[in-house]
């Protein structure tokens, strides 16, 4: 059996896991299989994920949608190896280019970070650092991955932030972060993120906080250099709207959970999960009715999780199989995955406008 | 540059309302608390025209505004009075007795840093190492040790039971001549080319200083440490991970960086301290410096000597202040003024 | 269905059953689980908080229990090592080491504990009032403070000790005039932001004086840090009483401070007799540590952000 690797190379001390025969082109850049992820506290063990597949397609954005604590960050920096001490991976891969991600050394993961993937974040001023001009923090990375030195560097520096769309890229190269608007900062986060043109850049986040008309900016920019640089891309973000603009595919987590998955459009058409439903309700307010909607209850205690599906106790149409047991993910159309053991009712009830959650938004049931 | 200049000016006019408080302050407790101030300025003096003729010197017949001026008037003139118990005027006791403690809280303050940070930054790098419970041991358990008599317990092991440490007595013993030029031991016998005495002095300085300086090593290394781990748990070096930079740099130079800000700030404080601490540990060690001095002074209920090192001290310490609030404005760039 | 989503977080994570009773409302009940995890994190604060409150019943109780007098000279039996009949030894004047220990726990207790309650006293008041009247009033009353605290503290407090003569009394005036500043502008911060908090509004539109505005309302709010400095403050107290009795500044013999015995003690130990001067140092080596690890537990528990 020959093994081939990238460029074509042999070689036989690599371990089967390592490496994948490759046939054709995969369209699947990077593949999560079963990721279950559990943090070590005081309080006990959360399970952070619970499972997860997830595929992201070549050269196209992937976003990624959910509540606060849903797990969407914890997955992003398992991809980046970024979990803190206390947490543990227990189970699940992680392929990137049929690379099992997960069984590299910390030294591996250190030249992969940056080059290979990168990552941009939430609150930019906080994540650039403060006593160092951009210049500077440029300069590390493009010393790290691309062995420029000072002049190559500055060089470099400077047309990365012109790419990004900073008028003055030779003053913002002397500035100190909090000289910087949140959105120049947001700018040359991204400029760092594809600076070494990776094949995967996740951004967690990285409009919130911002304002909105310079959110759609940033997004419009990140749009535009993922595909010229020919990345593929996670965006991570509980803005339904920014996903619905933003990206191709989209997946909604719950509770550790992945419970939606498929191409934007699909999904926003026709959301299958109760959840989904729930939210997008939740996020699109107009049309006729000027109430608020929003999905009763509370997120299930991720140290004590309830069995069966995730969802049940604040679901519409859920009954003794969702008590039972939690749904995988299944195939219902091209593509669009759902984990629902209701997913034809909910379809079913979609078509004919009605809402999943409807028995819940009644004050009496709240008391 | 420009900036910085400014920011050590407008610090620098400070200084002098503080000064003036400083002044009012010893002033009050010398003149106004007492009954009768005159017995704190002539010790065991017991003749009465003596006693009559330095009421009139120091005015203290006088209304206290008139008094509070002469004592300004006479204490930026240099006359900061009598000390009774060595005859000699306050000033010229000073000159001889304060290298000993500058030397001593010196070579303490540079043991500390040179320690401390690189205790503290170990402890957090490698956290819940060995090194790291060692650290916290260290910070938890020297704070709470008085100085003195840790002073004691190291004599007695060190010097009385091992034989390794010189006798406490002074700065070099009594056998090795020293011709002193600045007062500062060290740098005389490195002038000099006198190794053997500038061993010597090491040799002498080595206790007194572990003693001085473990309560402030503890502080130090504390604050160092609490201050790495924040840093390194902050979104900027997160995001320097992502970056995949190595590990060596990330530590050593872009959280470094950061955490260096509050121990400088305590660093300008530590001076301070240590000035008094130096004045218990001089009694201990018999140490010739101006602590030990103005205790025995104030012993004899000599008043002079003691206001006379308070307000030194309060000026050292000010700018001690000072000169770390401006190394802070050089590190970070965000403070403007 | 709405029951059940009522009770869905006291849900039993294996079966989903749900919970009844007690086991619910425990379960639910944050407090429980806030004690469990503090006492897990600051094991050490609840060990130095016991040894604290052991060392401190002995200075209450064990002056009962002592069959030696701590004052009372005995030159027969001078500077006997420790053994069986004195735990600790006997000092230069043949008074045991342990009787006196125990009886000076009080003394050390007693000044720390007043000095402290004095300075954060005083501290508050002068805090608040700074912090409240403002503008000029409070310039010049922190530029005073700014003086006190350009002097190291123990030459202020010698400085303080030269003129009014050694003794407990005047220790614990010291103590309280040098720890003053900090408690002032602790409260004088914490009133700053309080100040433009909404109820203080609220309190001067109905009418209230600002003496009551200032006592009853601002100043109960602003007592967190005070308790975590004060219980900080103890140990250090305890340092500085000693040291200034050692220095002869202090508490004067035969009153068995600590401070004192060890400089009693200090020159029986370059003579090899070493435990006069040992076991009272080891005490308040013992008390300040503990205080402070008490200190640093309570700091746990009263900063909002709580790690």
């Amino acid at each position: 059996m020959s093994l081939i690797l990238g460029g074509g190379r042999l070689s036989n001390t690599r371990t089967k896991q390592d490496v994948t025969v490759v046939e054709q082109p995969d369209s699947v850049l990077l593949r999560i299989a079963n990721l279950r992820v559990m943090f070590n506290t005081y309080l006990g063990k959360i399970h952070a994920l619970s499972g997860i597949d997830l595929a992201l397609h070549r050269g196209k954005i992937t976003g990624l949608a959910g509540e606060t604590g849903c797990g969407k960050s914890v997955t992003a920096k398992t991809i980046m190896q970024l979990l803190p001490k206390t947490a543990m991976v227990e189970t699940g891969s992680i392929l990137l280019d049929g690379k099992e991600m997960l069984r590299k050394s910390p030294a591996e993961m250190e030249s992969i970070r940056g080059k290979t993937i990168a990552m941009i974040f939430q609150n930019p001023r906080a994540a650039l650092n403060p006593l160092f001009t951009v210049e500077q923090q440029l300069h590390f990375l493009l010393h790290r991955h691309e062995y420029l030195d000072r002049k190559a560097a500055r060089k470099r520096s400077f047309e990365l932030l012109h790419a990004v769309g900073i008028d003055t890229p030779g003053r913002r190269l002397c500035n100190y972060p909090f000289e910087l608007s949140t959105g120049m900062c947001q700018r040359v986060m991204i400029a760092m993120g594809l600076a070494c043109e990776p094949k995967l850049l996740i951004a967690d986040e990285p409009t919130t906080g911002l304002d909105v008309t310079i959110q759609a900016q940033v997004l419009d920019l990140f749009r535009h250099l993922v595909y010229e640089v020919g990345s593929t891309a996670m965006l991570i973000t509980h803005d339904l709207g920014v996903i619905a603009e933003t990206t191709d595919y989209m997946g909604v987590m719950y509770a550790g959970r992945l419970v939606e998955f498929g191409a934007t459009e699909d999904v926003i058409d026709c959301p299958l999960h109760p959840y989904t439903q729930g939210l997008l309700r939740s996020s699109f307010t107009g049309e006729d009715d000027d109430e608020l909607h929003y999905i009763p209850g509370v997120v299930p205690d991720l140290l004590h999780p309830p069995a069966g599906c995730m969802f049940k106790a604040r679901c519409g149409v859920c009954d003794k199989d969702c008590e039972r047991a939690a749904p995988d993910m299944a195939e219902v159309a091209n593509e669009h995955k759902v984990a629902c053991f209701k997913a034809g009712t909910t379809q079913t009830m979609r078509q004919q406008g009605k809402d999943v959650t409807v028995g819940r938004t009644d004050e009496a049931s709240l008391s | 540059m420009v900036r910085i200049c400014y920011f050590i000016l407008r610090r620098l006019l400070l200084v002098f309302p503080i000064m003036l408080g400083v002044l009012v302050i010893t002033f009050a407790i010398g003149r106004i608390i007492p009954a009768d101030p005159i017995y704190l300025f002539v010790g065991q003096e017991t003749d009465r025209a003596l006693i009559q003729a330095i009421r009139e010197k120091l005015g203290l017949d006088q209304p206290i505004w008139t008094q509070f001026y002469r004592y300004l008037r006479d204490f930026l003139k240099g006359d900061l009075g009598m000390c009774w118990s060595t005859r000699n005027p306050v000033a010229t006791d000073l000159a001889r007795y304060l290298p000993a403690t500058f030397e001593l809280i010196i070579v303490s303050l540079i043991a500390c840093v040179v320690l401390a940070l690189p205790l503290g930054i170990f402890a957090a790098v490698k956290r819940d190492s060995l090194g790291d419970h060692v650290s916290r041991i260290v910070s938890l358990t020297g704070v709470a040790i008085p100085g003195f008599w840790l002073g004691l317990l190291l004599i007695y092991l060190f010097f009385f039971r091992l034989h390794w440490a010189p006798p406490p007595m002074g700065r070099i013993g009594l056998r090795t001549p020293i011709d002193s030029v600045t007062g500062f031991y060290l740098i005389d016998t490195l002038f000099a080319g006198d190794l053997g005495a500038f061993g010597k002095v090491w040799a002498y300085l080595a206790l007194p200083v572990t003693a001085l300086s473990l309560r402030k090593l503890a502080q130090l290394t504390r604050l160092v440490r609490s201050t790495m781990i924040e840093v390194l748990s902050s979104d900027y070096i997160q995001t320097a991970r992502s970056h995949g930079l190595k590990q060596p740099l990330i530590n050593y130079r872009l959280a470094l960086k950061n955490a260096l800000l509050p121990p400088i700030t305590q660093i300008g404080q530590m001076f301070g301290d240590l000035i008094g601490g130096a004045v218990i540990i001089e009694l201990v060690f018999a140490w010739p410096g101006a602590g030990r001095w103005a205790i025995t002074s104030a012993l004899a209920g000599d008043f002079a000597p003691i206001q006379a090192f308070a307000v030194i001290c309060a000026v050292v310490r000010v700018l001690s202040f000072l000169v770390s609030d401006v190394l802070y404005v050089i590190i970070d760039p965000r403070i403007r003024y | 269905m709405s029951d059940e989503l009522r009770e869905s977080t006291s849900r039993d994570g294996i079966t989903g059953e749900k919970e009844k009773g007690l086991g619910a409302f425990r379960k639910r009940v944050v407090s429980s689980n806030f004690f469990i995890y503090a006492f897990r994190r600051n094991r050490l604060s609840v060990i130095g908080g016991i040894c604290l409150a052991f060392i401190v019943l002995m200075g209450l109780l064990g002056p009962l229990f002592t069959p030696y007098d701590p004052v009372k000279p005995d030159m027969a039996s001078a500077s006997l090592p420790p053994s069986s009949e004195h735990w600790m030894g006997t000092d230069a004047l043949g008074m045991d080491v342990f009787t006196r220990i125990v009886h000076g726990a009080r003394i050390d207790i007693l000044i720390a504990v007043i000095a402290v309650l004095g300075a954060t006293v005083a501290g508050s008041v002068y805090g608040v009032v700074s912090a409240y009247y403002g503008r000029w009033i409070d310039e010049v009353m922190m530029r005073f403070l700014d003086s006190m605290q350009a002097f190291p503290t123990i030459l202020l407090g010698l400085a303080i000790a030269t003129v009014l003569g050694p003794s407990m009394r005047n220790v614990i005036i010291i103590l309280v005039v040098v720890n003053f500043p900090m408690y002032a502008r602790l409260m004088r911060s914490q009133i700053l932001y309080l100040k433009e908090a909404l109820f203080v509004d609220a309190a001067r539109t109905v009418g209230n004086s600002s003496l009551r505005i200032m006592f009853r309302y601002l100043l109960p709010n602003s007592l967190g840090p005070v308790y975590v400095q004060g219980s900080l403050n103890v140990g250090w107290s305890v340092l500085m009483a000693a040291g200034l009795s050692y220095i002869g500044l202090g508490v004067q013999a035969p009153d068995p401070e600590w401070g004192l015995m060890i400089s009693q003690g200090a020159r029986q130990m370059i003579l090899g007799e070493w435990w006069s001067a040992f076991f009272p140092g080891l005490f308040i080596f013992l008390f300040v540590l503990s205080a402070n690890l008490l200190g640093d537990g309570l700091q746990d528990v009263f900063d909002p952000r709580r790690r």
